[in-house]
């Protein structure tokens, strides 16, 4: 065979892997909405999905449904926003969070949470409004330091932690300051819940999400490149600083749209990259949506074991995810070490 | 012109008349309005406050829903504690009230937050924010609960009880000519209670004078050496669940309240020097049961006004007669 | 085909590259030599256009490389750097088909795949290709980066120390491959080099960098002199002419 149709065999294979973890996700997201406080089968379940009246009808498209699309919006997007900071700052610790956006989101969660009255019809809103902002600001500020000095990846991560400590003792001060009912909403916002999620949220996120992923998809060669050396991608004909620049930004869109409403879930941006290269391979054409998928299906099984595993408690998503994430994660690094980034 | 004023008449006439009809409009604590379509039958309850003016009023047969804690005082709550358990004060499993289907849910004004209402209102589900933790408030409160759950006489009765109980402590202390200093400590060692916390207003409202009550943060953190220059009158450390010592355990109690006597110079304060040094637990200290909490702290005060007066008397008399159950257990030490 | 036009860099108020002007030719190749720090690496670099000139101009066949897209300049010069770290598992294909990049939106089309295809089967690359590219010698990888540069098909072609470090078959193999491209596909080629010997022998023309600054741009036996070399290297050197081409021994150094 030559060569030529092998290499198209190879990708065969890997749109095959692709549709597979897409089959994956389908069946996390079904298993998600049959089960919670009342588990049906997937046939009593897709009745209930579709027959409009009766209590198990409501308690799908009210509560289940909701959650799920949430999950899955914000598993993708946060794994793509992993996937391209590691990319662009070559580093393989990189995460939606490395240059202080979680800090930064959660710093706008806690003053908005802070300022405004519990009454407040709006409130939720405004603290998701809030994150957002403080997210942009945070990587705006890195960007700038970075556009200023240097652009290094050292740079940037350096900046990164500084701005992460910054927020987060902003943020212990303000709840230190704040009142007893204050603090535990401060505490719940970053442990991470999708309980609060209705479709108006799901709305505002899936735009952020959903919007920015299309030129990142688009941009894969050029993170192939930026993520193996700055120079050969330039002299490749690539705008290495624009890249990198609208990169950062429109993964911290990304990465704000995901926690905004949801507080944040750690784990999923770092370690679904991770899994898919160990699966598919390096190149972004498929590490970006292979990711996407793995990342949601993590959120939707970490959703669904939430609240099943201790009934009538719902765990909090964050807490889930690493308890799923880690053992899956250590046994993939354990069978495939050697060709692995160094 | 006219005949849309006739209109705008009709239809505004009409939707007051269907509200008389089918539904009942009360307000909670958030001032917020909410039709109640049918009578209140069956309730789910997510603070523990509201859970005892429920029992007050003898409206417990209609809760059919409560928060985790309750098993954790089966003592005390004995057979609501087997009532189906649906989250906590601050977060709930939505699911699992939708199909319980309760008319509404009684939980704080602030927590859970209003996604509360938009997940349950779907399902019918009315959500009441009551708090019952506030002395200003308290009776307005009982009097809302005593008329959703169609209780209003024994939630008159309760309101009697608590104005009465009340006023005879005010009454006492109209005449107080110097206010003694308290120093007032919360669960965690050097938390103090500030400007705007519950604990501050009932060390108000016994005649004492916190000494941290110009401080804005609510519960700030201060050091030993800020209370030994305070040189307080009184030291009151509120324990609960949270502490190490268990409210019921009188021997650690008695080891705890040597151990804030013994810190580091602390001998030379006055409240140490004069043995006046209570613990208080967490049941009576803020919560529905503040007037209890009050009753003592006045007596701390200002044990000759209130030589015969005996907190526990009413303690032991809001249990058998507003709880139905026998007294028992350590509030103070 | 490629003119430099009285390039400077400026780096820390220091100029790396002092008023540098020359030109190459079709079928040409260039040596750049020098000692460390001579400014070779940067000369390159700023005819790439990665870093960007203090003063000066790159004309590619006629035309000003600063006024060219990025993507479009791609087509017309590529650039092999001293190193490439692939921190990710790759393979030798997909090392290569990044030759395509500049001619590739998302998805490689039919000729970047057959591009490559025919470039590995040239260099006898296909019980390798799908292999991961880490796993080669440093060899074969140099080869595996030079068959990428050949497959984004270029006119200009500058490369930066591609023998160092390698085995001495390899190091002809690779020279080899260079000349051989330039001569029958009438390209340029710029390139960067210790070695005198291998520069005196692959070499149309030499520019011999100082500090900056052209010591001397000619016909490789007229820059490589007993002269030149003891002025520049510091090292005293005896120079045959036996063969077809110049050899240089180094004898000593002097202070």
């Amino acid at each position: 065979m030559n060569i030529s149709n092998k290499y198209k065999k190879n990708i065969k294979k890997k749109i095959l892997l692709l549709s597979f973890l897409l089959l994956v996700m389908v069946i996390a997201a079904l298993t998600g909405i049959s089960n919670g406080i009342e588990s049906f089968d997937f046939k009593k379940s897709f009745i209930a999905f579709f027959s409009d009246a009766g209590l198990q009808h409501k308690i799908i498209w009210e509560l289940r449904v909701p959650r799920i699309v949430m999950a899955i919006l914000t598993g993708s997007g946060l794994a793509v926003a992993g996937t391209v900071f590691q990319a662009i700052l070559k580093n393989p610790l990189a995460s939606p969070y490395t240059l202080g956006t979680a800090s930064g989101a959660g710093f706008g969660a806690v003053i908005a949470i802070f300022l405004l009255d519990a009454d407040f019809l709006y409130k939720d809103y405004f603290v998701a409004g809030s994150a957002f902002f403080f997210t942009m600001l945070s990587s705006l500020i890195i960007l700038s330091i970075a556009k200023i000095k240097i652009f290094t990846n050292e740079t940037m991560i350096l900046a990164g932690i500084a701005i992460m400590f910054l927020f987060s003792s902003l943020s212990s001060l303000f709840q230190y300051l704040g009142t007893m009912e204050q603090v535990n909403e401060i505490v719940f916002w970053f442990f991470g819940s999708l309980s609060k999620v209705g479709w108006n949220e799901i709305g505002i996120a899936s735009v952020m999400i959903l919007l920015p992923m299309p030129l990142l998809f688009k941009w894969s060669w050029s993170f192939n490149l930026i993520a193996a050396d700055d120079e050969s991608a330039k002299a490749l004909g690539i705008d290495v600083e624009k890249v990198k620049i609208f990169g950062i930004v429109c993964a911290s869109l990304i990465t704000a749209g995901a926690i905004c409403f949801t507080g944040v879930i750690g784990f999923i941006g770092i370690v679904s990259p991770h899994i898919v290269r160990m699966l598919i391979g390096y190149n972004h054409r498929f590490l970006l949506p292979g990711a996407a998928l793995v990342g949601a299906s993590l959120v939707l099984t970490a959703d669904t074991v939430g609240r099943i595993i201790l009934p009538p408690q719902v765990i909090p998503i964050g807490i889930v995810t690493s308890f799923i994430g880690v053992p899956f994660f250590f046994y993939l690094l354990m069978k495939r070490t050697k060709d692995y980034w160094r | 012109m006219k005949k849309s004023t006739i209109i705008t008449f009709l239809i505004l006439s009409l939707f007051f008349l269907t509200g008389e009809l089918f539904g009942e409009i009360i307000q909670d604590s958030t001032g917020k309005f909410i039709t109640l379509n049918s009578p209140v039958k069956k309730i789910v309850v997510l603070t523990s406050d509201a859970l005892e003016i429920v029992r007050a009023i003898k409206a417990e047969e209609s809760v059919i829903g409560v928060y985790f804690e309750v098993s954790k005082k089966p003592l005390f709550w004995q057979d609501l504690k087997n009532r189906t358990k649906v989250g906590s004060w601050r977060e709930v499993n939505y699911e699992l009230i939708a199909k319980l289907k309760p008319d509404i849910v009684i939980c704080y004004t602030d927590y859970p937050g209003r996604t509360l209402e938009k997940k349950l209102n779907p399902f019918g589900i009315k959500i009441i924010r009551l708090n019952f933790y506030k002395l200003n408030t308290i009776e307005k409160e009982i009097k809302t609960l005593g008329h959703i759950l169609e209780r209003e006489q024994d939630a008159e009765k309760l309101i009697v009880w608590y104005r009465e109980n009340l006023n005879f402590v005010q009454e006492k202390l109209k005449h107080i000519e110097s206010r003694p200093s308290v120093y007032i400590e919360g669960y965690l060692n050097y938390n103090t209670v500030g400007k705007n916390s519950g604990g501050n207003e009932m060390c108000l409202l016994a005649g004492g004078n916190n000494i941290a009550s110009n401080i804005l943060v609510p519960y700030p953190k201060i050091t030993s050496e800020w209370v030994l220059s305070n040189n307080p009158d009184i030291i009151i450390k509120a324990v609960g669940k949270n502490s190490r010592t268990s409210a019921d355990d009188l021997s650690s109690l008695k080891q705890l309240s040597k151990k804030i006597q013994s810190r580091i110079l602390w001998d030379n304060i006055e409240a140490v020097h004069n043995n006046k040094v209570f613990l208080i637990s967490n049941e009576i200290w803020t919560g529905s049961r503040t007037l209890i909490g009050l009753s003592y702290m006045a007596k701390w005060f200002y044990p000759k006004l209130f030589k015969d007066f005996d907190p526990e008397k009413l303690h032991k008399e809001y249990f058998e007669k507003f709880q139905g159950i026998k007294f028992y257990g350590t509030y103070i030490y | 085909m490629l003119d430099i036009q009285n390039l400077f860099f400026k780096y820390k108020k220091k100029f790396v590259l002092n008023d540098i002007t020359l030109s190459i030719n079709k079928g040409e190749i260039l040596s750049v030599i020098g000692i460390n720090g001579s400014g070779k690496t940067t000369l390159l670099k700023s005819i790439v256009n990665i870093i960007k000139p203090t003063r000066g101009r790159v004309l590619i066949k006629g035309r000003d490389s600063s006024k060219i897209s990025r993507l479009e300049r791609a087509k017309y010069i590529s650039y092999l750097p001293q190193n490439i770290p692939f921190k990710f598992p790759i393979t030798v294909f997909d090392v290569i088909l990044m030759g395509r990049m500049p001619y590739i939106k998302w998805k490689p089309s039919e000729r970047d795949i057959n591009a490559t295809s025919e470039i590995i089967k040239s260099m006898n690359f296909e019980d390798i290709a799908l292999k991961n590219f880490d796993h080669l010698s440093g060899g074969q990888k140099q080869k595996v980066l030079l068959a990428r540069l050949f497959v984004q098909n270029t006119d200009c072609l500058i490369l930066d120390e591609p023998t160092s470090s390698l085995d001495l078959k390899y190091q002809i193999q690779i020279m080899e491959m260079i000349k051989n491209l330039v001569k029958t596909q009438k390209k340029s080629a710029v390139i960067a080099i210790h070695d005198l010997n291998m520069a005196a022998r692959y070499s149309n023309k030499i520019i011999m960098l100082n500090s900056g600054k052209v010591f001397c741009f000619d016909r490789p036996e007229k820059v490589l002199t007993k002269e030149n070399i003891k002025t520049v290297y510091k090292v005293q050197t005896v120079i045959n002419n036996d063969n077809d081409f110049l050899q240089i021994s180094p004898i000593k150094v002097i202070d």
